[in-house]
Formats: C-alpha cells, structure tokens, sequence
C-alpha cells in the first residue's frame, strides 16, 4: 500500500441520495401532493354531509346488529 | 380489529416506506485502514445483508467481475478478495454525497452506455476508483473492454433495431 493517506470516504447508496431541488420547485410539488390528498377528503365531506342524516341510521345499526349476531355466535360456540 | 389478509397491503406499504427510509442510513466506508460496509437494518435483520469490514493488509486482490453486459453501469461488480472471502461491491450503486456533482449523481442513475468510451470514462471518474488510484489498489481496468458474452449494442444494426421494435410493438397490443 502506497504511504499517501487518503481522507475517509464515506459512500452512501445513490438510490437514498436526495438531488438537491430548487426551492420554487420543492415547494409547488408540496403544493400540487397536498392538493392531490385534500381534494377527495374536501369533495368527499361536500359529498356526505347532505345526506349523512339519511343514511347514517341504517349504516350504524347495521354494523352493530352485526357485531351483536357475531359476539353471539362466538358465546354459542359456534365456528366463527 | 380486521383480519390479517384485508391489512395485508397497508402492512406492506409501511414496510416498503420503512425498508425505503433505513436505506438511507446504509454506508460503505474507505478509509487508510480498510472498507467498513455498515448495513441499514438492525440487528434482527442483519441477516439480510450483514455487516463486514476488511483491512488493506488482508486484501490480496482487487478485480472486475467478467463482464456480462457491457452497457449497463449498474451490473459492473468490484470483487474483493481476501484468502478466504470475497467481497462484491457495485460501484456504480454508491455515490460520494460530499463531492457529488450533477454529472456524477447522473452517471450513478445511468442504466444504459452507448459505448466502452464513456464507460470508461465514467469509471475513471468515479469517486471509489479514485479512492483506490490514490492508494495503488485499483484494479485493471482492462477487464472493462474484454469480450463479452451479450453484447448489448443492439440499436447499431438496423434489421435488429427494427425486429427488437416489432416485438416491443406486438407485446404492448
């Protein structure tokens, strides 16, 4: 080995490498991901509210009178 | 509380991110004494990809892996021998975040080379090969133009330009 010694070099895999972004570029991509999740949950919020009193009834008592029929099948013994 | 299979995807897609997010911590370190690969995982999974260190004094050789194909940077494996194990690093997988320029962080990303010229190029360029020029441990760089068995310069000849775009035409319809 040659007597020169080299400053360590610490490598790190090139697909963890984040590219240095330019700060208006960062910041509209932000923007634009965070439209792309708001917009559905905003929409969808427009969507239901109207109509939740109408369909909010038959949604829960479903899910409970199911969740009751199941705890009974289990205190039963049967094959759940 | 759903079963397993219905959360199947969310449990995979939180792997993915995790497995994504320790990647960053994984390091391959050259130094005066010898190279230090420290793993991303803990240790329960160091099985995976475990962690290994050797020293300038124990190494014996420094070689190119036999090309397969010429054109693909990434493939390119630097195999470290000791007397008893050898160690395979891509180059080409690894970059230098302190002295990383555009050029380089392209050159890491490249998946395909026309030429050997560039290849050439991009290898004497690389920050590792450099690293072992300085301490007279570079390998051989005229492993790089031996023959290989698939010649990968396919687009020169017309007629097989045009069959490898028919087929990639047939096989999208």
């Amino acid at each position: 080995m040659n007597q020169t010694d080299p400053k360590e070099m610490i490598l790190i895999r090139s697909s963890s490498y984040d590219k240095p972004m330019s700060r208006p570029k960062k910041y509209a991509l932000f923007v634009f991901f965070a439209f792309i999740i708001l917009l559905p949950i905003v929409y969808g919020i427009r969507l239901i509210r109207p109509v939740w009193h109408q369909i909010s009834g038959p949604i829960l008592t479903d899910f409970f009178s199911k969740t009751a029929a199941r705890n009974h099948e289990k205190s039963n013994g049967t094959v759940v | 509380m759903e079963p397993l299979s219905e959360m199947m995807p969310l449990l995979l897609a939180i792997a993915a991110i995790g497995m994504i997010r320790l990647r960053k911590k994984e390091r391959l370190v050259f130094n005066a004494e010898g190279i230090h690969y420290q793993p991303p995982f803990f240790r329960l999974f160091r099985l995976i990809s475990p962690e290994w260190r050797v020293l300038w004094t124990e190494v014996k050789e420094i070689r190119i892996k036999p090309l397969r194909y010429r054109n693909l940077p990434d493939s390119i494996v630097l195999e470290i021998h000791t007397g008893s194990q050898c160690y395979r690093i891509r180059p080409f997988h690894w970059l230098d975040p302190d002295h990383s320029s555009a050029e380089q962080y392209r050159s890491s990303r490249l998946m395909w080379v026309r030429n050997t010229e560039r290849l050439h190029a991009l290898w004497l360029e690389h920050p590792l090969i450099r690293f072992l020029e300085q301490i007279d441990r570079a390998p051989k760089t005229n492993d790089l133009f031996l023959p290989t068995l698939f010649d990968f310069d396919l687009m020169k000849n017309a007629h097989t330009r045009t069959t490898i775009l028919l087929f990639f035409l047939f096989f999208s319809m």
